[in-house]
């Protein structure tokens, strides 16, 4: 059952992603609901289970993008999976911890992105910034974005204490 | 026992997937469009209202943070403005005679003579790219609307982009600023050609313009046209204007870029238009 509600949770994301978050983009790249979800998998839920649906997320938004077809569905999966291997070392119940684990996470995915498209010519000067921008609007929203997951998180598989997956 | 068998075969998943997605470049591309169908019509429904309402309030918020002008500042800006249309009238018909001994002398088609458009759909934005640095939209028609791929999308004269990827209620139009967007260009003066590269930001380069470009013959604020001779775009609609002119002796090609004239976070409509199967004028 907490597979239908991920699933759900991913949906619900998407549409956001797809219609209200571009708003934010005039102010410096504006938040990745999918990869913030990712990470709160990564951090909460079943240690097995963030890699595989950090996969399926990234790929539902490169589907959504001209982008590299697979790009985000690899990163995001590498994300998962190292996150969901070091938690037990970087996991602290607070807003800033939370902040910090989101900002640093995002901002290595947008950097692997922006070293990938540098190498198929595009101009690296130009995408840092916006990484480094969609970096702190993860941090910033994550405290929140967290708060609103966890308590929907026990459908979901994903747990305060890690002892409990 | 299970617990490990479990954790065994997640493991083994997620390798799986990392090499499928690896090795996506072997596979046909019916498969790797299979979630692209799947998802664009399935998640564009929703969003449609959800993007009407969230541009609104922006377009709202911003009036309602502009300050006004006074009448005084109107008056001065008027009188700037009718100085300016003086001057533009000369150049302007300065520009007109040189068009028209040009057009003798080279016989320019008014029309470019491969292309008869056939029956414009009106289309409107129901959501944007997932990627940061993507700028592609989703627009409301699709296949079962007779779009197809490469049709060229424009509002009014301006061009904005052409549709990339169709699905069946819903295509998907990549945009003048996209990275991977490349268009066949004219400036509007001098009628040198170029090709427009997309860098994701409003200001593109444009490539291929020969350094051999005299100076005055490519000015800051000189308009630049789509040419017509990639066989996608009609010629002479509007792209944007010259905002950098540098030669470099060194190089083939001359440093220009363009600032392209739509600003795509503003817009809400636009029109796809279709072309005649196998009909060529003479």
């Amino acid at each position: 059952m907490r597979w239908f509600w991920i699933v759900l949770t991913g949906y619900a994301l998407l549409v956001l992603e797809v219609s209200v978050v571009p708003v934010f983009r005039q102010m410096g790249g504006g938040p990745d609901l999918m990869l913030l979800f990712v990470i709160f998998l990564s951090l909460y839920g079943h240690v097995d289970d963030a890699p595989i649906v950090g996969w399926f997320l990234g790929l539902a938004k490169d589907s959504l993008s001209t982008g590299p077809f697979g790009l985000y569905a690899v990163l995001f999966l590498a994300a998962a999976f190292i996150l969901s291997r070091i938690r037990s070392d970087i996991y602290l119940e607070s807003g800033k911890a939370h902040a910090a684990n989101a900002g640093v996470a995002t901002l290595f995915v947008y950097l692997a992105n922006c070293f990938w498209r540098w190498s198929e010519g595009g101009d690296l000067g130009a995408m840092v910034p916006v990484a480094i921008g969609v970096a702190i609007w993860n941090a910033a929203v994550a405290p929140l974005a967290f708060g609103i997951f966890l308590r929907y998180g026990r459908r979901m598989g994903a747990s305060r204490r890690l002892g409990d997956v | 026992m299970r617990d490990r068998t479990s954790h065994a075969l997640k493991q083994f998943a997620s390798i799986f997937l990392l090499v499928a997605t690896l090795s996506l470049s072997l596979f046909p591309p019916a498969v790797v469009d299979f979630p692209r169908l799947l998802l664009t019509d399935a998640v564009a429904i929703p969003s449609a209202p959800l993007h009407l309402i969230t541009s609104h309030f922006a377009g709202a918020l911003d009036w309602a943070f502009s300050r006004g002008p006074s009448r005084q500042d109107l008056e001065r800006e008027i009188a700037k403005l009718n100085a300016i249309i003086v001057v533009k009238e000369a150049d302007l018909q300065r520009a007109r005679q040189e068009l028209e001994s040009y057009k003798e002398f080279m016989a320019i088609p008014r029309q470019n003579p491969f292309f008869v458009w056939n029956g414009d759909l009106v289309a409107y934005i129901n959501g944007n790219d997932t990627d940061v640095f993507s700028r592609s939209y989703i627009v409301s028609v699709g296949s079962h609307d007779g779009v197809t791929k490469d049709l060229p999308v424009v509002w009014g004269n301006v061009a904005l982009g052409k549709i990339s990827q169709t699905y069946i209620l819903y295509s998907r139009v990549r945009v003048l600023a996209d990275p991977l967007s490349r268009v066949c260009v004219r400036f509007a003066n001098c009628r040198y050609e170029g090709v427009l590269a997309g860098s994701g930001r409003q200001i593109c380069p444009v490539r291929y313009v020969p350094n051999r470009v005299m100076d005055g013959e490519i000015r800051i604020g000189d308009a630049v046209v789509t040419s017509g001779t990639d066989g996608i775009f009609p010629p002479d609609l509007v792209v944007g204007k010259v905002t950098r002119f540098a030669r470099r002796p060194a190089e083939a090609e001359a440093d220009v870029e363009v600032e392209l004239w739509m600003d795509f976070s503003r817009l809400e409509n636009c029109l796809v238009l279709r072309k005649m199967e196998g009909v060529r004028g003479g």
